[in-house]
């Protein structure tokens, strides 16, 4: 149940019915870092919430979610370990980058999360924060680092410091994790005593950290304009993935109006426009654009669809049965889906298709002369052989069709060139 | 003879008084078109037009469409008393979809999308579109 807290307020935090005190706590050591699994053992120990450590992706990391997803065991607090670009982490232990298939599988698990703490670079950029707020909607504190992260000993003091922050606060709240989130969320003293608490530790002030409290970004160092630029910059990197489905972002936020990176980088343009130069200007203009189709590409793909006709895809298919693709699909045949077929499409599997087939638009072909086999005479036991027909290709018409059908895809749902009419769901019927 | 002649004057005569009678030709219909975003509410911004005109709401176009620049939209939600309260929640995502859409909806389609927004609210946020697309 997710529920928003505080009308006057503006802070947004979410609950689960029933919170129990204790619950348990993750902790995915990819890099194999000894200091701080000693650390999360003795916080364990202390607040009597049992650790699960587990190395990377793989059974042990499945089966905690898989028990959190059964009722088993209540999962309350990820911490994740590693080098890190923000989003995942890797080492010696392998890496955690199939987190999401995990939790796609395990969804009630994660709902249950309501603390994360990145232990590695970039985790708690403002665009890592939104990511990571994305895969645990009902987290009430995220910790990061805005940039290059410490190891070793001060990693593991990071750890306890902000871990024992959280509890204490937590303890003040009422000790349930609903009681600490309805507080957080309604209460802007205690938002702003637990910015302080944090703001003001030791591992806090001599490093990057940075936080997210019931979904606002905070930095306790402050946001220049140039690091509000580089984070825009950040942001673009991250629409632009979505954009093209790819690296790790095939499929848009499917809910619109939840927290995303993509929301995030669209407020975040809407900020800094007023300082932008000229060309920065006009980048970001035409990034807001496509970043407002993006979130809503669901009813964009909805629109596109229904505007296109059955015999329109059956005329644009012939040219491509006709010439095999030359390269970029295995020489599988390449064919635009059927209506029914691309209102199911990821967006990164249309982007997919539509670039191979791009790379593959079928052209006139020439017939080749008709090749006659060499003059043999009948004997009694041949037969005179008929003479060999190169088969033509596509006819211009049929080309046509192809390339028609393509640039409409191309410019409607890849570049999303569409009228914002087309961010609203089409009426039914 | 002289009967045939007195038949072909009746007949001008008749012919005659039935011009006379005939209505005057129509003038042309005066229509008139008003920009996408004073749908529903261009009486208030056009006043001067007369009630026999025809008025034609035009098709949206794509400066109807464009998103706002963020001192454009400052200055709109200033100009309109009560509205920086009213969307005082909305981030700049949606204070941007609800610009765009002020330009591009119907009241009756805006009170649907915004059913929280007051319609006294809403329908003099739309006049303001309205005022800035006909340069007023």
């Amino acid at each position: 149940m997710r529920r928003k807290i505080g009308a006057a307020f503006v802070a947004t935090c979410v609950f689960l019915l029933g919170g129990a005190a204790q619950a348990d706590i993750l902790f995915i050591d990819t890099n194999d870092q000894a200091v701080e699994r000693k650390a999360i053992e003795e916080l364990g120990r202390k607040y009597g919430e049992p650790v699960h450590i587990v190395p990377a992706d793989g059974p042990a990391l499945e089966e905690v979610f898989r028990k959190a997803d059964a009722g088993e065991i209540k999962l309350t607090t990820v911490i994740g370990s590693g080098h890190s670009s923000g989003t995942s982490f890797t080492g010696k232990n392998g890496s955690m980058s199939g987190i999401d298939a995990v939790l796609a599988k395990f969804p009630g698990a994660k709902q249950q999360i309501r603390h994360f703490i990145g232990l590695g670079c970039y985790t708690g950029t403002k665009y890592a924060s939104a990511e990571w707020q994305s895969r645990f909607p009902n987290a009430t504190v995220l910790a990061g680092f805005n940039g290059i992260a410490p190891s070793g000993m001060w990693s593991a003091r990071f750890l306890t410091q902000v871990f024992t922050a959280i509890m204490s606060a937590r303890q003040r709240a009422g000790d349930t994790d609903d009681a600490f989130a309805t507080k957080l969320g309604s209460d802007a003293a205690a938002l702003a005593t637990l910015k302080s608490v944090l703001t003001g530790l030791e591992s806090v002030k001599i490093t990057v950290a940075s936080f997210q409290m019931c979904e606002q970004f905070f930095d306790p160092k402050g946001r220049t304009r140039e690091k509000i630029k580089s984070e825009v910059y950040a942001g673009l990197n991250v629409m632009r993935g979505y954009l093209n489905g790819w690296g790790g972002r095939e499929d848009v936020p499917p809910d619109p109006h939840a927290p995303s990176p993509l929301r995030t980088f669209y407020n975040d343009v809407q900020a800094y426009l007023g300082d932008a130069t000229i060309e920065e200007r006009d980048e970001l203009v035409k990034a807001k654009e496509q970043t407002i189709r993006l979130i809503y590409f669901a009813n964009v793909k909805t629109n596109v669809v229904r505007s296109l006709t059955d015999s329109e895809i059956a005329a644009a298919n012939v040219a491509l049965a006709l010439q095999p693709p030359r390269w970029g699909s295995d020489n599988k045949p390449l064919a635009f889906p059927t209506k029914e077929a691309l209102a199911k499409m990821k967006r990164g599997e249309i982007t997919n298709l539509i670039s191979q087939i791009g790379y593959n638009l079928p052209s006139v072909v020439e017939p080749a002369p008709v090749v006659a086999p060499p003059v043999m005479p009948a004997t009694a036991t041949t037969t005179p052989v008929a003479p060999v027909v190169t088969p033509a290709g596509p006819t211009a018409e049929q080309v046509a069709a192809t390339k028609a059908l393509y640039e409409k895809l191309k410019k409607q749902l890849v570049d999303l060139d569409v009228p914002f009419s087309h961010i609203d769901a089409p009426p039914v019927g | 003879m002289k009967t045939v002649i007195v038949a072909a004057s009746i007949v001008m005569l008749a012919a005659g008084a039935a011009a006379a009678k005939a209505p005057a030709p129509k003038e042309p219909a005066i229509t008139f078109t008003v920009p996408a975003p004073c749908a529903d509410v261009w009486q208030k911004v056009y006043t001067d037009v007369d009630k026999s005109w025809t008025v034609t709401v035009l098709p949206v176009s794509k400066d109807d469409e464009t998103l706002p620049a963020p001192e454009v939209l400052d200055a709109f939600v200033a100009r309109v008393p009560g509205l920086e309260t009213a969307i005082a929640t909305l981030d700049a995502l949606d204070r941007d979809l609800f610009f765009v859409r002020l330009q591009t909806k119907s009241l009756a389609e805006l009170r649907k999308i915004y059913p929280k927004l007051r319609a006294d609210l809403l329908e003099a946020a739309k006049t303001d579109r309205c005022k800035q697309a006909a340069g007023k």
